[in-house]
Formats: structure tokens, C-alpha cells, sequence
């Protein structure tokens, strides 16, 4: 087998090495064939990209034409069409309604034109069309929209007819590129080349001019519509030679990479076996060795293969988890270098942490299970020993949860994931999968501990050594011994391993009762791979993982809330000041601003331009990427009159107040710049024009002799001022996720001068803070502020005072970071996302323990306990309601949730229609008002983001720069449309979106005198909506904190209910077994109130009366059985007594006629004679039978000694020689040596003689035949004694079928003589010394009885 | 035996921790050698002696990464966009900081990027603290 296996395994394995020779010779030819044929190679790429992205290209046309062909034949929409002509208005709001329903993909919009091309309705964004391109035209074309060069959309004209009459014309659009003003999570450039590119993996570029330009027509394909219409071009890059090379080569290497672990696979597998095979223990030690190292050098292959890495790159979904931007960690050389690779390193550990589980298992059993508890254990315990082996499993446990510690701590600090982020309850994709490495991490452990605490019983409880009882002093030295590495481990932390101190606590625990329980022996497996086993195992893992994954997110906030600190601290903010003056110089060195400056002063350019040129400029330069800080870069003529600008806060200011700060720093700036005699650039810091002690950082450059540029970055204070707030969305990343979730101020001489985020809110730092910084500079505090707790960091320093600078500056500056501080609802969400992956790591366990029960037989099972059906009856029904609550939770949430903002929106359009009425004069309308008041006034004095429609035109807007940017569209939504102008509501909110950020705007109706509409304003929750999600997920995290609370509750109650309603009844069930085997002597202790006691008294009552019954019915069958042998021994004493009253009442007659002559003395002599032999015979057949029935009578009464076997055979065979029939030989044999066995001598010898004695009866007058008596010894391997096997042979007549069922019962005989007596008693007899009998016999040729005895050596 | 065993067991034991050495070389001329990295699309030569913890932004997607992570972040970025060219355009140096602003050019398609770079001084040496790569955008 050995061979057969090592025959086959190195078959496999040849066969893996010669697949890598060929494929590297594969690679060779092919390499060098792509060398000769380069250029081939380059069209032939070329090429099939085209084909691809013809093909991409044509399915984009097909689906917006057929959703074209569906919307124009729609019976309601033409039917609505065709009623225009009389009814007007009525049927444009059908129109309109059916247009609002529409679910359109993303990137998509809808519009439909009458014939004479007047907007009807529409759903989506809006682009401008050329209306010369779309006329007149009987089919559907297709055509590019463009806006300027921020959008453009790929579109599809459709005509509506009804019975060949033009009722209208469909423009469906899907955005093909759509440039975003900044990057970041939320906002994203699109455009359908890198779409390509990313399928194609070559750089694509698109162009959609229609003009013909002379390009490459190699390089180049030419985008057409289905109509023939020239829509624009895509420019191919060829992969260089070198590249394609690489592209080929790197294909055979995944090849080849394929076969290597195909063959490392196998190398395991057989590993694996192999350390299986040891043939003795010392040897299977050495093995494990051998395979443990290789194992994890197996890993390290796979690491060096970038195994199944080298698979993913460049591939959805799976490349994201092999995406080291996520998470990468030095930590173990490559194990945790992305969130796959830690998945796999963890498969790895748990693997091997069950084959050192299997290993223990096998080279140290604890015993059968029969005296696994722990008083079973404590009696053969070796004290020294077993001391040892517990320090070493303590040492031991610490040391593998400091490196669990140490592994938790690297995973999250050196990840981007937030584990800790407001996401739904399951976990986004990569954190599932990153705790599901750290739950198998954690299996991983325990696993190994129970593994090390089996060796330890192993070693310290030995099978030899009787008599050693755990006493008090061993019990606190065995105490002691455990918890001193524990105590040194809580008083010596290594560095941020504090929370592992409880968790090795914990598993020490785990690990040695999960051992001395026993509960994962042999055959109880299985019992952790039931529902019941993985769902408390899930939780326990959790909650074990948990401290650590907190002590790792909690570091890693404390890090970035130093670092923010750090960067927002003033006096290491001297980036601003480099970020000025980097614009300043990219901007006096951008050619085309001095002509175009010269142009728009002489009124030749629209200002416009400058404004587009300012804002890239800003948007290219770090000035960007300053969260914190108002920034704007503005042109100015020779005067200092402003010609163009880019303000990121320009929307918050009205702008009377930003011309006036703008002309302020311009003419101080100026006077400096002057001052200094520089001709470039100069920056300086200058205290802030809305607060004096604010500081801000301005530069200016001149050019030459045409103007001016003026660039500023100044710090954002929300506290003291109404404007609205930093919309996060248009910051870049950057600075922008550093603050995420974090709030930071300044404070200088303990007042406020600088913040950023809402939880600031006191303008003065408190004095108790102020104080203890003065001792000690950092702190760290948990404070709770009206009822919110948080956690703030402090950080104070001396700044010297410089009078000379124009910079207000203190002499204590402390710069505070505050976040929300974890709640315990908190703590319990987080926990129960947890437990998800937990369960999600459960599920192949417990589809792993489906297979093995099945395979063992016990599935289906066969019985199950109550116990068990309350208990699943419980889980399911607690798992039903968590469920139903959550689910209703959620809905009630998102609900109130919605609610509440359709609130606040009300509330704030209600206010903003109340200012304008403030400001009106006697009988002057809101709308009219509103026509006199400049939109970003009424903003700045309401504190709101305002956009002003009229009709579905967009006319003015406080945040203009959503609008310049495409991130707002310039038409009403159709929603807010369908309700105020067709439904006539006064309000009316919609859910929007900007790239994947979704908000919710309301919309307000302004009525005319005659109650028409006349305005809508409308109003965005964008600044509000990261509070708004806040409030929404801390609730969640409320709902499922307590619902997790609940889960623990209704698992705990249906444990204890279970069990309590189950002992009773298992009790009551052990009694019944008990009557059923005959044990009737113990009534159960009634110690329930309830039915199930009085069930169990009666229970009581019936077993006394089945007692009582029994006894009964025993003294009757004693009767019986009395009678019976009084009827048996009557029966068998009158047969003798017949011929032995005959035989004396013929010898009476005889001796009578004593005158007897010669010959009748002769006669009457033999006659007396044979009358007193006959007497005499049947005397003694009387006593045989008299002795037979007291031997059977009496059982058993012989004294038991050793007496060896073969001897008392010998002695019978001696005995029966004599009553063998000629022709009939008796033999023996018999197992050399003495075969001792505790029985009484006469009894056995009676057996044998009787076995021998109807052995030779079986043998008709004049048969010849055999009798052989033999012996020997049967191993018992260990479980228990060896046993005396021996057979009494015959070569007879045998039995007949009929007989051999009565055999062994009293009375039976097939013979004319004897009782019938000898079988049974030699039954009896064996049964009293441990044995049995039976026999096999085959009618006419002979039967065997055999006798199984212990042995007793 | 023992002692080439412990020996062996030591030498084990620290492979899981040779690659969280911590570069403490230094080059005066710290700027041009970072230059010279992404010229070459080296990531380890891009973060060798930088910060513990290294502010990087990838055209709009960014994080606060560790060392380790940061070069593997930049590896990525290098296979996607091999580079053509990088050229420092500004740069201003401070007692604390040092900034420096470039321009990226790839080398596939020839697409130019904003780079942005902050070094900060350590006792007396200067280590990289923010890389931050834009897309260039313009009329």
C-alpha cells in the first residue's frame, strides 16, 4: 500500500514538474515566434481591441434604440400625445406622470419633444442639443450631446408616431464622459474609454469631435452609429514590443504558476499522509516536525509564486482583495501583504492548527471518555509532571495571544478599512472577509491551546500511577504555576497588547476546559458541527477577536487624530503658505492668462473664461486639497479691479462682502509687494478679515503691466458665523479623509480662533483642560458634552510672541481633535457585524459536520432529544423575532429618518419664505420680494443652500459653483416637477444624488397674486446629510446593539429553559430504562412543582406497584416452579418404583413357595439375583436423579479456585476412555502451557465429562468416529482478559434441527435415561464463572459445542 | 546541536521582522532622490527612510498608510501608470518642511499627473510625509 501510495504520488508529481517543463518550453516558442512577428502582434492587439470596443459601442446604441422602440409604442404615452392637440395641459400631465415613474440606469436621461422640438417631459440630467442636427429626420439617428467639455452622452432620437402622424420625439442619453470638478470617494471623473481600457488593458482614448482631423487610421476606429452617423473616434495605443513580451510571457507564467501549486498542493497532501504513516510515536513526532515547518514553507511558495494573486490582477470582483491599498502589513515577511493573502494565511493556520489538533488527538489520548471528568483524571494524576505541563500551557497560551494580539493590531493598523464605520449590519465585502481571517485566526488559537492542554493531561495523568490525589497544595501550586505568566503578563504588557491580557485569560479557560471536558474527543466531534456548536462558537470568537480588533481601531484613531493635529496645528501649517504661492506661480506662469486678461479688461472675452481658467488652476494646484481652509484665487486688472475669480467659499459670502475683503487684502498686498521691491511672488500671513485675530494666508504676482493675481487661503471658523457649511463632497481627497469624522479647533490664550467640524462648540476652552495642560502638554479625556460623549485629544504649547509679524499670536496655543466617543450600543453593533463573519466562517464547519454525521451514521437521526427540539424551537423563534424586530426596526428608522428631513427641509423653506415676507412691503407677494433680493443674500442670512427655478429652469443658485461644475443640473428634477406643477402641492422633496453621494432636496412653491406658481425654491440637505447619516446609523447601531443584547438573551433563556424542561424528563426516562432492565429498587427525587413532579410521583407510585406486582408475581412463578418440581421429581421417582415394587413382589412370591427343590433354589437365586441388581439400578438411577435436580437446585455452590483447564480435560478425557466405544477414539488438543481460570474444579470437570459423555452417545452401536477436545488462548487486545476458547468435536449423528432450540433447557433429553440435566447445568456453571456455551451442528456429520471462558492471568 | 538549533530557532524567529527594519539611511540631497525614484517607478526607493505613517492621495483616492503599505500602495500605482517622466516643478524648503510640487508623465499614453510632496524634518533628516498624485485637468 506503502508503495502503491509512493508509486502513485510520485507518478502525480512527475507528471505537475514535466506540465511546468512544457509550458516553459511553450513560453520559449512562443516568446520568440511574437519576436519574429512584432508587428503582426501589434495589429493583431490593435485589432481585436477594435472588435471589442465595436462591439461594446454597438450594444450601448442597441439598448438605448430599444428602449426607444418600448417607450414609443407605450399605449399611455401615445394616447397622451395624441390628446395634446385638444387637450392641452391635461395631457402633459399624463405625460409627465408617466415620466416621473420611469427607472432609468444609471447614466441615463429621457426627454420628450413635441414636433416642434418644445420640452414635453423628461427624466434625468440635461445636455444642451444643436437643434439644426436633430431635424427632420423619419427614422431614429443617433447623434453625441456635448456640454462644453464636461459631459458628454451618447444619444439615441426616436421618433413617436401614431398612425404615421409625428406625435413627438424621444432623446434618450447615456453619459459616455463626464468630468468631475475634484476626486474623491463620492466624486469621480467617468469617462467610457478607461471602461474600455480596463477590459482591453491597452490605453484608449476617445474623441468626439465630428470633424474630420487626419489620425492613424491604423491606430484609430471610427465610432458610427447605427444610422451611419460619424459620432467620434477611439485612438488605440499599441502595446510596445517590449510590453507585448511581457503580456505573453506573464500569461505562461500564470500557467506555470498554476502547475506549481498544483504540485506544492500535492507535496502537502502527501506530507500530510505521510506524517500519518509514522509506525510508532517517537516517529510521528519527528514526522509532524518535519511536516509542521514544511507546511508554512508551503506558504511562503505560494507567497513566492503570488499565488492565487497573480490570478486577480486587473479582474473584478476578486482583485479588490488582493489590493494592498486596503490593507498591506510587513508583518510576517508577505503573509499579510493584502486582505487575500491574510485570508489565505489564515486558512493556512487553521489548517494546520487542526492537524496539530488531529496529531494530539492521536499521539496523547486522555482516555476512552469513560473517566474524562475531571475527578477521573485527578486520581492518576502525576503531580511534578502535570505542574510543568501547566506552566508550559500558560506560557504558552500568552504567547500565542500576544501573537494574535500582535497579528489583530498589524492587520487593522496597517489597513484603510474602516472596521468601525456606520455601514449596514452586513459588513462591506472586504472587512467580511478581513474578520473572517481574524475568526480563523482565532479558531486557529483555541484549537492549538486544547491541542497543548491534551498534551499536557497527557503527560501530567498517567494510566501506571494509582493513587496520587490532588490535594490543596498541589491544587494552588497547580494554580499558582497557571496564573504566573498571566500576572506577568498583565503587569509587563508589551506594548499595545493590553487587551490580550483578559482574552489569554479567556482561552486558557477554553482551551482547558474544552480538553478536560472532553467534549472534542473521539465521536463528540461532531457535536461543535451542529447549529448548536457553531452558533455559540461564533459568538464566543467574536467576543473573543473583538478587544483586540478595538485595541487596533483605537490606536489607529489615536494615530490619525495626532497626526490631524499635527497638520492643522498653525504653526506647522506652513504648506498653506507654499500651496499660495505654488498657485501664484503656476498661475503668472500659465501663458494664456496675460492675453486673455488683456482681452476680458478690454471687454473682448467673457469674464467667464477667467473664472474657468482660475478654478483649474486651483483645482491643479495643492490649494485643493486644503480642507480647512476658505481658498480663491482671483484676476485683477492694473486698478485692482477683479475680473475673474475662484472662490471655494464664494458661495457663503454674499457679493458685496467678497468684492470688499478682495479690494482689502489686494491693497495690502499690494503696499507690501511694493515695499519689498519683488517681481515675483510674495505670500505673507495677514490676520483674517472677518476676525482679527484669524489668521490668513495671502500672495499676489504681478503681470506685468496687465493685472494682478490675488490667491488666499484662509482658516474656516464655523462657530461664530451663519454661512453655510464646507461642503466636504468638493474637497479632494486628501486633508479632506485625514479629518473624516473629526472635529478640530485652535485655541489661543484659551479662546477660540480656528475649528473645523460641529463639535466644537464652546468659543473658550474649559478651564479645568487649560490647567492640567499646563502639567502635562498631551491629554487624552472622555468627556460627555449635553449628553454626547466623546474623545477628545489635547495638545498644548508655548508660542513665542512675535510683535514684529502682522499676526496675532499667544503664548499658550492648544490645538484640540474631538470624535464621538464609543457607546455600548456602539460596542454591541460592532460586535454583532462580528458575529456575521463569524457565522459566516461557521457555515463550511457546519456543512463539513452535515458530511461527517452523515457518514457516521447519524444523519438522519435516528432519535432526537427533547431537550434538543426545545432548544432549536427556542433558537428559531428568538431568531424569527430578532430578525422581524430588525427588519421593522430598519424600516421605522429609515422611515422616522425620512420624516425627520422632509421636516427640516419644511421648516427651512417655511423660514426662507418667512424672511422674504419680513422684508416685504404692505400687499407685496414673497415672489415679488424675492425678484428684489439677491439670492445668495437671502442665503448667507438664512444659513441654507438655496436653488431658485422658474418653471423647470434653473435662474439662479447660491451654490453656483454646483451648477458651473455639472454637479447640479440646470432643470427641475421631474419628481419635484410632477408635484408642485402638475399635482399643485406646495411642497415636495426628492432624493438626489451627486456621483455616489445621495441627498434629498425640498421644494417650495412661490405663489403669484392669481395663485399660480411662480417660483420654486429649493433647498439641499447637502451640508446636513453626513449629520443626517450619522444620526441614521448611530440608531441603527442603537437597534442592533439591543438586538444583539436580545439574541444573547433568548439563546441564554432557551438554554436554561431547555435543559429545565428537559432533566426532568431525561430522569424520567433513566427511571423507565432502569424498570425496563429490571432495577426497580430506586424511586426518582420529585423536585419540580409543576406537572412533570407530579408525572414523577406518579411515575413513583406505578414503580412501587410494579414492586409490589413483581414480588407477587415471583413468589407465584416460586410456587409454580415449586409445583412443578414436585410434579417432575413425582414423575421421575414413580418410574423406578414400578419395576422395583414388580421385582419385590415377584421375589415375595417366589420366596413364599420356600419349599423349594433343588432347582428352584437354583431358579430363585438368579431370580434374586437379577431382582436385586434391577433394585439396585434403579436405586441408583433414583439418586442420580435426586443429585441431578439438587445440582441444579443448588447453583451455585462449588468453590471457586484457580484451576487450570487443560489439566481437568485431561482428567475427564482419562475418565471417559472407558465409556468410549470400540471404533470411537477420544483425542485432545490442547494449548501448550496452563490455561488457569477462576472455577470450581468438580463443576468444570462435570461439564467436560458431560460434553464428552453425549459426544460418544452421539455414535450409533458399531460406529467409528472422533471425539476432540480442544483449547487455546484468545488475545483480548488489550480490552480486558484473554479468553479460554474450547470445543467438545464430534464426528456423530449430530442434532436434529427441531431439538437444537431446547437444547440448553432443563428436562430435555433425547435419551431414555437421565434427567436432562447436564446441558443446563453446564450452562449455569459457565455463566457463574463468566463464560458461555453454544454449539454448531450439521445432522450426520457431527456437532461441536464450544465454551468461552476469561482467563485468569 | 542545541546551539545550532537555537541558532536556527533565532534566525526563524526574526524573519517575520526583517521587513519592518526601519530605513535610517539619508541622503542630503533627499528631493532629487525621490525624483529619481519616480522617474525609475520605484516604489521602495520612493519611501525608503519616509515616515512611519505617509500621506498618500491617488487621484482622489486616498489614506493615511504605514510605510509598508505605502510602498505597495505605490507599486500599484507604478504598474498602472509606468512612468515617462517626473519632473519637479517647485519646491520650498523650511526649517520643518520641505514641498515640492511635479509634474508625472506616463509613459503608456503620455497622460500627465500633479504630483504633490512633503518631506518633513526629523532631527536634521528629512523624511518623506505626503505624496499626492491629481490627474491634470485643463480646458
Amino acid at each position: 500500500m506503502q508503495s502503491f501510495l509512493s508509486t502513485r504520488f510520485g507518478g502525480m508529481a512527475g507528471l505537475l514538474v514535466l506540465a511546468i517543463g512544457l509550458t516553459w518550453g511553450a513560453q520559449f516558442l512562443r516568446v520568440e515566434n511574437v519576436k519574429r512577428t512584432i508587428a503582426d502582434q501589434e495589429d493583431a492587439v490593435v485589432t481585436a481591441a477594435f472588435d471589442r470596443i465595436t462591439a461594446a459601442f454597438t450594444e450601448m446604441q442597441e439598448a438605448l434604440l430599444e428602449y426607444g422602440n418600448v417607450l414609443s409604442v407605450d399605449p399611455a404615452l401615445t394616447e397622451a400625445l395624441g390628446r395634446r392637440d385638444l387637450a392641452g395641459e391635461k395631457a402633459d400631465v399624463e405625460i409627465v406622470r408617466i415620466f416621473s415613474e420611469l427607472q432609468l440606469p444609471d447614466r441615463w436621461s429621457v426627454e420628450l419633444y413635441d414636433p416642434a422640438y418644445r420640452l414635453v417631459a423628461w427624466n434625468g440630467f440635461s445636455l444642451p442639443f444643436d437643434r439644426g442636427d436633430i431635424g427632420g429626420f423619419d427614422h431614429p439617428k443617433t447623434a453625441i450631446a456635448e456640454d462644453a467639455d464636461w459631459r458628454h452622452a451618447l444619444t439615441v432620437w426616436h421618433p413617436v408616431r401614431q398612425d404615421g402622424r409625428l406625435l413627438g420625439v424621444l432623446r434618450i442619453m447615456q453619459l459616455i464622459q463626464a468630468r468631475s470638478p475634484v476626486q474623491n470617494e463620492f466624486l469621480k471623473d467617468y469617462r467610457i474609454d478607461h471602461v474600455w481600457q480596463r477590459g482591453i488593458r491597452l490605453p484608449v482614448r476617445t474623441q468626439f469631435e465630428t470633424a474630420a482631423t487626419a489620425l492613424d487610421s491604423t491606430r484609430t476606429l471610427v465610432l458610427t452609429g447605427f444610422d451611419g452617423a460619424l459620432l467620434g473616434r477611439v485612438i488605440v495605443e499599441p502595446p510596445s514590443a517590449e510590453h507585448i513580451i511581457t503580456l505573453n510571457m506573464r500569461r505562461f507564467e500564470d500557467v506555470m504558476a498554476f502547475w506549481a501549486s498544483l504540485l506544492l498542493l500535492w507535496t502537502l497532501a502527501g506530507l500530510w499522509l505521510w506524517q500519518r504513516g509514522a509506525a510508532y510515536r517517537e516517529q510521528a513526532r519527528v514526522r509532524f516536525g518535519i511536516a509542521a515547518v514544511l507546511w508554512w514553507v508551503g506558504r511562503y511558495a505560494f507567497l513566492w509564486l503570488d499565488v492565487p494573486a497573480r490570478w486577480q490582477q486587473g479582474k473584478a470582483p476578486l482583485n479588490v482583495l488582493f489590493d494592498p491599498t486596503h490593507m498591506a502589513s510587513t508583518l510576517g515577511a508577505g503573509l499579510m501583504r493584502s486582505p487575500g493573502d491574510f485570508l489565505v494565511t489564515a486558512l493556512f493556520t487553521v489548517l494546520f492548527a487542526l492537524a496539530v489538533f488531529e496529531f494530539a488527538k492521536r499521539q496523547y489520548p486522555v482516555g476512552d471518555g469513560s473517566e474524562s471528568g475531571l475527578r477521573g483524571l485527578l486520581e492518576r494524576i502525576a503531580p511534578i509532571r502535570l505542574l510543568a505541563g501547566l506552566a508550559v500551557l500558560s506560557t504558552f497560551t500568552v504567547g500565542l495571544t500576544m501573537l494574535l494580539a500582535m497579528v489583530t493590531h498589524h492587520a487593522v493598523v496597517d489597513s484603510t478599512l474602516d472596521f468601525f464605520g456606520r455601514d449596514p449590519l452586513i459588513p462591506l465585502p472586504l472587512i467580511l472577509v478581513f474578520s473572517c481571517g481574524l475568526i480563523l485566526l482565532a479558531l486557529s488559537v483555541i484549537l492549538l491551546i486544547v491541542s497543548m492542554a491534551w498534551m499536557v493531561i497527557g503527560v501530567g495523568v498517567t494510566h501506571t500511577r494509582p493513587g496520587h490525589r490532588l490535594s490543596w497544595g498541589i491544587g494552588l501550586a497547580a494554580t499558582g504555576v497557571v496564573m504566573a505568566p498571566l500576572l506577568a503578563f498583565s503587569y509587563f504588557p508589551p506594548e499595545r497588547t493590553l487587551a490580550a491580557w483578559p482574552v489569554a485569560l479567556l482561552l486558557l479557560c477554553l482551551g482547558i476546559g474544552i480538553a478536560v471536558g472532553g467534549h472534542l474527543r473521539p465521536g463528540r466531534e461532531y457535536g461543535w458541527l451542529t447549529l448548536r456548536g457553531v452558533l455559540p462558537a461564533a459568538f464566543v470568537l467574536s467576543v473573543l477577536v473583538y478587544p483586540l480588533l478595538y485595541e487596533g481601531m483605537e490606536d489607529r484613531r489615536r494615530q490619525r487624530m495626532e497626526y490631524a493635529s499635527t497638520a492643522f496645528d498653525p504653526g506647522h501649517d506652513t504648506h498653506v503658505s507654499f500651496a499660495v504661492r505654488d498657485v501664484l506661480t503656476m498661475a503668472s506662469e500659465t501663458p494664456e492668462l496675460k492675453p486673455l486678461l488683456t482681452r476680458v479688461s478690454r471687454s473682448q472675452d467673457p469674464a467667464a473664461l477667467l473664472d474657468f481658467l482660475a478654478a483649474d488652476l486651483v483645482r491643479n494646484s495643492m490649494l485643493s486639497s486644503l480642507a480647512a481652509y476658505d481658498v480663491s484665487l482671483v484676476f485683477l486688472d492694473s486698478d485692482g479691479v477683479a475680473l475673474g475669480r475662484f472662490d471655494a467659499e464664494g458661495e457663503t459670502l454674499d457679493q458685496n462682502s467678497r468684492e470688499r475683503f478682495t479690494a482689502q487684502s489686494f491693497h495690502l498686498l499690494r503696499r507690501m509687494y511694493e515695499d519689498a521691491d519683488e517681481r515675483a511672488v510674495l505670500v505673507a500671513p495677514l490676520t483674517g478679515r472677518r476676525k482679527p485675530n484669524r489668521i490668513q494666508y495671502a500672495g499676489i504676482a504681478l503681470i506685468d503691466t496687465v493685472g494682478w493675481i490675488l490667491a488666499s487661503a484662509e482658516p474656516r471658523l464655523l462657530l461664530e458665523e451663519a454661512n453655510t457649511p464646507l461642503l466636504r463632497i468638493l474637497v479632494s481627497s486628501g486633508n479632506s479623509s485625514l479629518f473624516e469624522n473629526l472635529s478640530l479647533a485652535v485655541f489661543e490664550e484659551r479662546l477660540l480662533v480656528r475649528s473645523f467640524g460641529r463639535r466644537f462648540g464652546r468659543y473658550r476652552l474649559d478651564e479645568v483642560v487649560a490647567d492640567d495642560l499646563t502639567v502635562n502638554p498631551v491629554q487624552w479625556r472622555a468627556e460627555e458634552i449635553k449628553g454626547r460623549r466623546y474623545q477628545t485629544y489635547y495638545r498644548g504649547e508655548q508660542v513665542a510672541t512675535a510683535a514684529s509679524q502682522p499676526v496675532v499670536t499667544g503664548t499658550q496655543r492648544v490645538v484640540a481633535v474631538r470624535t464621538s466617543a464609543t457607546s455600548t450600543f456602539d460596542h454591541l453593533f460592532y460586535l454583532l457585524r462580528l458575529t456575521v463573519a463569524g457565522l459566516l466562517v461557521g457555515i463550511p464547519f457546519y456543512g463539513t459536520g452535515l458530511f461527517l454525521r452523515w457518514r457516521a451514521g447519524l444523519l438522519p437521526a435516528p432519535r432526537v432529544q427533547f431537550r434538543d427540539k426545545v432548544l432549536n424551537a427556542f433558537l428559531l423563534v428568538g431568531i424569527f423575532a430578532v430578525m422581524t424586530v430588525g427588519f421593522a426596526g430598519i424600516q421605522v428608522v429609515t422611515e422616522e429618518n425620512d420624516r425627520a428631513i422632509q421636516s427640516w427641509l419644511r421648516q427651512h423653506l417655511q423660514r426662507v419664505e418667512d424672511a422674504l415676507s419680513l422684508d416685504a412691503k404692505e400687499n407685496e407677494m414673497t415672489y415679488s420680494v424675492l425678484e428684489r433680493t439677491r439670492l445668495d443674500s437671502l442665503a448667507a442670512r438664512t444659513g441654507l443652500d438655496l436653488n431658485l427655478y422658474r418653471g423647470e429652469e434653473l435662474l439662479e443658485t447660491s451654490r453656483a459653483q454646483l451648477v458651473n461644475e455639472r454637479l447640479v443640473d440646470r432643470r427641475l428634477p421631474i419628481q419635484a416637477h410632477a408635484t408642485l406643477n402638475v399635482d399643485a402641492y406646495k411642497f415636495a422633496f426628492v432624493e438626489e444624488k451627486l456621483g455616489t453621494f445621495f441627498y434629498t432636496a425640498g421644494y417650495w412653491t412661490l405663489f403669484d397674486e392669481q395663485g399660480e406658481p411662480r417660483y420654486v425654491l429649493s433647498v439641499p440637505t447637502i451640508p446636513e446629510q453626513e449629520r443626517i447619516e450619522e444620526e441614521r446609523s448611530r440608531t441603527l447601531a442603537y437597534l442592533f446593539g439591543a438586538l444583539l443584547a436580545l439574541v444573547l438573551l433568548v439563546m441564554a433563556t432557551a438554554s436554561l429553559l431547555a435543559n429545565a424542561l428537559a432533566r426532568p424528563i431525561a430522569r424520567l426516562r433513566l427511571g423507565l430504562q432502569a424498570v425496563a432492565q429490571g432495577h426497580f429498587a430506586r424511586p426518582l427525587p420529585v423536585r419540580t412543582r409543576d406537572e412533570i413532579g407530579e408525572l414523577v410521583e406518579t411515575f413513583n407510585d406505578m414503580q412501587a406497584q410494579l414492586v409490589e406486582s413483581r414480588r407477587q408475581l415471583t413468589q407465584q412463578e416460586r410456587n409454580l416452579a415449586w409445583r412443578e418440581m414436585a410434579r417432575q421429581v413425582a414423575h421421575e421417582i414413580k418410574n423406578p418404583l414400578t419395576p422395583m415394587k414388580l421385582s419385590l413382589q415377584h421375589l415375595r412370591r417366589a420366596f413364599t413357595t420356600a419349599d423349594m427343590s433343588q432347582d428352584e433354589q437354583g431358579r430363585f437365586k438368579r431370580l434374586f439375583d437379577r431382582i436385586t441388581v434391577t433394585l439396585v439400578d434403579q436405586i441408583d438411577s433414583l439418586a442420580h436423579i435426586a443429585n441431578e435436580f439438587a445440582a441444579f437446585a443448588r447453583m451455585p455452590t462449588g468453590t471457586v479456585e484457580r484451576v487450570d483447564c487443560n489439566e481437568v480435560i485431561r482428567e475427564a478425557v482419562s475418565l471417559m476412555q472407558e465409556e468410549a466405544a470400540a471404533g470411537v477414539e477420544i483425542s485432545c488438543n490442547l494449548e501448550a502451557g496452563s490455561l488457569v481460570l477462576e472455577a470450581d474444579r468438580e463443576d468444570l470437570r462435570r461439564i467436560y465429562i458431560n460434553l464428552i459423555k453425549n459426544a460418544l452417545e452421539a455414535f450409533e452401536e458399531g460406529d467409528e468416529g472422533t471425539v476432540t477436545i480442544t483449547t487455546r488462548r484468545e488475545s483480548s487486545d488489550g480490552q480486558g482478559s484473554d479468553i479460554l476458547h474450547s470445543t467438545v468435536a464430534d464426528t456423530g449423528r449430530g442434532i436434529q434441527p427441531e431439538l437444537q432450540e431446547n437444547i440448553f433447557e432443563p428436562n430435555f433429553s433425547t435419551k431414555t435415561s437421565g434427567a436432562g440435566l447436564g446441558l443446563a447445568i453446564a450452562r449455569r456453571s459457565l455463566e457463574g464463572i463468566g463464560g458461555e456455551i453454544g454449539f454448531e451442528t450439521e445432522p450426520g456429520r457431527g456437532t461441536s459445542f464450544w465454551l468461552r471462558v476469561p482467563v485468569t492471568e | 546541536m542545541t546551539v545550532r538549533r537555537i541558532t536556527l530557532l533565532f534566525c526563524l524567529l526574526l524573519l517575520p521582522g526583517l521587513g519592518q527594519q526601519r530605513a535610517s539611511a539619508q541622503n542630503p540631497s533627499e528631493l532629487e532622490r525621490i525624483q529619481n525614484a519616480m522617474t525609475a517607478g520605484d516604489a521602495r526607493g520612493v519611501l525608503f527612510g519616509a515616515e512611519d505613517r505617509v500621506d498618500i492621495v491617488l487621484l482622489g483616492q486616498g489614506r493615511l498608510y504605514n510605510r509598508a503599505q505605502a510602498i505597495f500602495v505605490m507599486k500599484g500605482f507604478f504598474r498602472s501608470y509606468p512612468p515617462q517622466s517626473f519632473k519637479i516643478r517647485n519646491e520650498e524648503q523650511e526649517a520643518a518642511n520641505w514641498f515640492a510640487t511635479g509634474q508625472y508623465t506616463n509613459k503608456y499614453d503620455g497622460r500627465k499627473f500633479s504630483v504633490f510632496l512633503r518631506l518633513r524634518r526629523r532631527s536634521s533628516n528629512w523624511h518623506l510625509a505626503a505624496i499626492r498624485v491629481s490627474n491634470v485637468t485643463g480646458r
